[in-house]
């Protein structure tokens, strides 16, 4: 072979490098000297975006946190079921009726379950509802300013776990009650649970502009309805909910309601229940429950009772539910992206029953029935049993999907993810979990098209994964890649209370509907001031009203005189500012509640009930400017006699 | 071909009418805390923002060094501006169907000179923002001064102020060049003979312009800034003072009223000269208001600073407490203004 000139043997040298060169940046980083390092893939520049808005449940916290991913980064924490005093939530006068229920002020939840409003079976970006289990709720969270716009109260459920789930189009979530309870609550024995503990499970109705209402109950027997999720696809039209102790066992559950092979995994034809209601086939239950609402206008929440319920009982409204055979304690029920599988996660089996909807539609139609029972068909289970996926892990909990034909199923005992195909039900890869997995959540992994590019693990032990910090530790959610073949983890990320569960959206469907500010012209609440000039204080009996605005860098008014010992003063501020990230904060000495957190255009209400006699401060707690620290002002309190006329001032 | 340069022409003159469509100036402040900027628009008619409330937020901002703020209704320009332009544009267009070529340069040269001077007035207003600063501003930077440029970038403190023409601006200037076009390429060969007369029309309509147009106001005093035009001691009791504007727009200021008398009585001025005379009420420090619709007390427990014991206050009704308070002697501005030379002098603790 004939020798190359050195000057062409360069030239091939310097051609081939550049095409190197080009092969990388085409890759991104998916492979070659970076691809191999995890931390680039979760590196966002600083000044830079997330790709994915996540909302963590906040477990036994009450509340969300939304985190950025890949980062990890904590973004907002949203208060929802709880009290939060950083942003004045549940202490201030606006927001207080949102915690009403009909056990009255509630300031605490346990939320699971958030999960994201949908249009044709995609995550759409509106708002994200979560279930409070503790007092049955269902809460909606408004995805342009993420504050918690509405909490409505469902009644006979005791303990609201299989929640809130959506359907489709988000024309229902639902509400099934993990405790069977006495229907209606009334005071008998517990050891009657056999004869007068029943189920519901609630469809509430969302309406275009997000109001909720509770449309039907189905009343079932007295098992613990776990988790649910709506048919898609082909199965829209269907709700499947999985149960526990279908022993109907009222102790010590953790041996004897583990003694049948199967529970069952209740399937709803929730468009019949439409037709039934259409045809008045619905008893309506006297009730007494919550709807609380926040006014965008008024910019105040407000309560009002519901004093009655509809309930559909399946024996009198034949081809509303049937049972689908599931071993064993089934936890998650999911559902594929085409509507086809209906995932049963048996939580005490080695393997894993996977679910026809066709042959489930084909079993009804030939009346295949193992029993029924209280006007229930039971399917016999190999009629609908689509596939096993067989000795797959120990303890499998919950599966999401990637949109290109795999399924990732959580398993807890065995602490670990495990890859499966949804077709042939072969296990492709497993990846340890740090530790003790519950959920799994893949962006949009639960509805029609998830993006499969990440799962996030979270996990209910810690031990030694972080700095310890005492008894109490975080709880650790985990990502993983799985763009490839294999499941690579690329992050620990410790988060708030319990990450029960969490759902994922592209930020591109939220990021530019985000509010910056209230608009000041618009604000309706009643006690809004929108000038200087309005600032004033009027005293009705005990009852003194001070208007206040709050601007860079001074309240309208300061120097307030003429409280007395005894009264009720409610401080009504706004903030006048018209820009973005400018909040005033509002703290008053001694108050027994909180500061306010006010944001540009808002009004918010403090009360204060001054105890003796002084003059007390009063300051902005937001550090809103370069004089924020001058921002400040007096509180007068003369005694309860005294002839102090009202008095208020600025600059005098 | 002179069809075409005509229409040329009258683009150039119609294409000023887009200021009632784009703005005309764009100022735009950047600092770390603002990465988007908070853009101000400069129309003919109106200053805006970017958002409804940019206008608050920049004069927020302002407050802090003590700038005044900006409120459009105050700025007496942006409601004769859309005369100027529109009467510009007219003009053009009576000069197109009128068809005498000098007359474009004509046009050309007259709305030069207007945008010349509007930039001009443009650097007054900004001078004026920039300097004219309250002496209790929160934060005051030594030498320091608010100016933004007329054109081009400059640093303010933490703000970046770019200063550039906007769209209607451009096309203004686009106008203007097109117009000149016209009239160039049609007369490359007699340039010099038509310059002479475009020159002489353009004389005689700006100084009928002038005449109408030229605005005389009072400005508020600076403390510590103004000088006494008498008395030559710079001007710092916010609670004395006084101005004097001539019919011309000239504006005189002044450490006391009596200054200002005298002052006016050195000067013989008939009253038509003058076009205001304000003094700084004691009730309403900082601030001008009509002599003549003030009333006047001399009192010995009130030392003015020119020793004539002289205090102004804004209305009749507050007189009755100054004079229970300080007790001395009543005057209104026609009476004072006669006898000032017959006063008897008073001093401090001897009524």
């Amino acid at each position: 072979m004939k020798k190359l000139p050195l000057i062409n043997r360069l030239f091939a040298l310097v051609v081939l490098l550049g095409v190197t060169a080009s092969c990388n940046n085409n890759n991104g980083g998916q492979q070659g000297a970076l691809g191999s390092d995890a931390a680039s893939q979760v590196y966002v520049k600083p000044g830079e975006h997330d790709e994915f808005y996540a909302f963590m449940s906040g477990g036994f916290s009450g509340q969300i946190s939304v985190y950025g991913l890949p980062s990890g980064r904590m973004l907002r924490v949203i208060p929802v079921f709880s009290q939060d005093p950083e942003k004045g939530y549940g202490y201030n006068e606006e927001t207080k009726p949102m915690l009403e229920t009909s056990f009255g002020f509630v300031p605490w939840d346990d939320a699971h379950h958030p999960e994201l409003s949908q249009t044709d079976g995609v995550p759409d970006g509106r708002w994200i509802f979560i279930n409070g289990n503790n007092t049955p709720r269902i809460a909606r969270v408004d995805l342009t300013t993420f504050e918690t716009v509405e909490i409505i109260e469902i009644p006979n459920s005791g303990g609201n776990h299989s929640s809130p789930f959506t359907t489709e189009n988000t024309e229902y979530i639902v509400a099934g009650t993990r405790f069977s309870v006495p229907f209606p609550q009334k005071d008998v024995a517990i050891d009657t649970y056999k004869e007068n503990f029943k189920g519901t499970l609630s469809f509430v109705k969302v309406e275009e502009d997000g109001a909720m209402d509770v449309a039907f109950q189905v009343l079932l027997p007295g098992y613990d309805y776990d988790l649910a999720h709506a048919g898609k696809g082909k199965s829209h039209g269907w709700m499947f909910f999985t149960s526990y102790n279908t022993e109907e066992e009222h102790t010590l559950l953790e041996v004897n309601a583990s003694q049948r092979d199967k529970d069952y995994i209740a399937a709803i034809n929730w468009k019949k229940a439409e037709e039934y209601m259409a045809q008045g086939k619905f008893k309506e239950m006297p009730a007494s429950y919550m709807r609380n609402y926040y006014d965008e206008k008024k910019q105040t929440a407000f309560s009002e009772e519901r004093k009655s319920v509809k309930v559909l009982i399946p024996s009198e409204c034949p081809g509303l539910v049937y049972f689908l055979p599931t071993p064993k304690s089934p936890h998650g029920v999911d559902v594929d992206p085409s509507g086809e599988y209906i995932v049963g996660n048996g939580k005490l089996s080695s393997d894993m029953s996977i679910h026809s909807f066709d042959k489930m539609i084909k079993a009804i139609e030939g009346e295949k029935f193992e029993t029924i029972i209280d006007g229930i068909p039971v399917l016999q289970y190999e009629e609908v049993l689509g596939g096993i996926v067989a000795q797959a892990g120990l303890g499998p909990l919950h599966t999401e999907f990637d949109g290109k034909g795999n399924a990732y199923t959580s398993f807890f005992i065995s602490s670990e993810i495990v890859k499966w195909n949804l077709e042939t039900k072969e296990v492709l890869d497993r990846a340890p979990s740090y530790y003790s997995i519950g959920h799994l959540m893949i962006p949009g992994g639960d509805s029609k098209k998830p993006w499969g590019k990440y799962v996030v693990a979270l996990n209910k032990i810690t031990k030694d994964r972080y700095l310890p910090t005492g008894p109490e530790l975080t709880h650790s959610a985990q990502l993983y890649d799985i763009s490839g073949e294999k499941m690579k983890l690329l992050l620990d990320f410790p988060t708030i209370g319990e990450p029960h569960y969490a759902q994922a959206i592209h930020a591109d469907l939220v990021k530019p509907k985000s509010l910056k500010y209230y608009s000041l012209a618009e604000n309706e609440h009643e006690h809004v001031m929108k000038s200087p000039t309005e600032s004033r204080m009027v005293r009705e009996g005990n009852i003194v009203r001070v208007y206040m605005g709050a601007i860079r860098s001074h309240f309208t008014v300061d120097n307030l005189e003429g409280f007395k010992v005894g009264d009720k003063v409610y401080f009504h501020i706004t903030n006048l500012e018209q820009d973005w990230d400018v909040p005033h904060g509002f703290s008053i000495m001694g108050a027994n509640n909180a500061e306010l957190l006010i944001m540009p255009g808002q009004t918010e209400t403090l009360l204060w009930e001054p105890q003796r006699e002084g003059v007390y401060p009063f300051y902005c707690t937001d550090f809103c400017s370069a004089l924020h620290q001058e921002m400040q002002g007096y509180a007068r309190v003369s005694a309860r006699d005294a002839s102090t006329e009202l008095k208020w001032s600025l600059d005098e | 071909m002179r069809r075409k340069y005509n229409f040329i022409f009258l683009i150039g003159v119609l294409l000023p009418l887009l200021l009632f469509v784009f703005p005309l100036w764009k100022i735009t402040l950047t600092a770390p805390q603002y990465p988007d900027g908070i853009a101000m628009y400069i129309w003919i008619n109106q200053i805006t923002g970017d958002t409804e409330s940019t206008l608050q937020n920049i004069n927020i901002l302002n407050h802090y060094v003590g700038m005044k703020n900006i409120e459009p209704d105050s700025i007496p320009e942006l409601k004769y501006f859309p005369w100027v332009v529109g009467a510009m544009s007219f003009l053009g267009v009576a000069f197109f169907f009128l068809r005498k070529k000098p007359l474009y340069l004509t046009w050309v040269i007259i709305l030069v000179v207007l945008g010349g001077l509007g930039i001009y007035d443009f650097y007054l207003w900004e001078y004026d923002y920039g300097h004219n600063l309250d002496p209790k501003a929160p934060i005051k930077v030594p030498g320091m001064a608010y100016q933004p440029p007329v054109i081009g970038s400059k640093m303010l403190l933490n703000f970046r102020a770019d200063s550039w023409p906007a769209l209607g601006g451009i096309f203004l200037g686009i106008g203007i060049l097109l117009a000149f076009m016209a009239f160039y390429l049609e007369h490359k060969k007699d340039l010099k003979a038509l310059a002479k007369q475009a020159g002489k029309a353009v004389a005689a309509i700006l100084l009928l312009a002038f005449t109408a147009s030229c605005s005389v106001e009072p400005r508020p005093l600076v403390f510590g800034t103004d000088h006494c035009e008498h008395c030559k001691m710079k001007v710092v009791q916010p609670q004395y003072g006084a101005e004097l504007v001539t019919s011309t727009g000239k504006i005189f200021t002044f450490d006391a009223i009596e200054c200002l008398i005298q002052f006016k009585q050195e000067k013989e001025w008939a009253a038509e000269e003058i076009a205001f005379e304000m003094v700084v009420p004691f009730d309403l420090p900082g601030q001008l208001r009509a002599a003549a619709d003030c009333s006047y007390i001399r009192s010995s427990l009130l030392p003015s600073p020119m020793g004539m014991y002289l205090t102004a206050v804004s209305s009749g009704d507050k007189i009755g407490k100054v004079v229970a308070n300080y007790d001395g002697e009543i005057h209104d501005w026609t009476g004072l203004q006669k006898n000032i030379n017959l006063l008897p002098p008073l001093n401090a603790g001897n009524p």
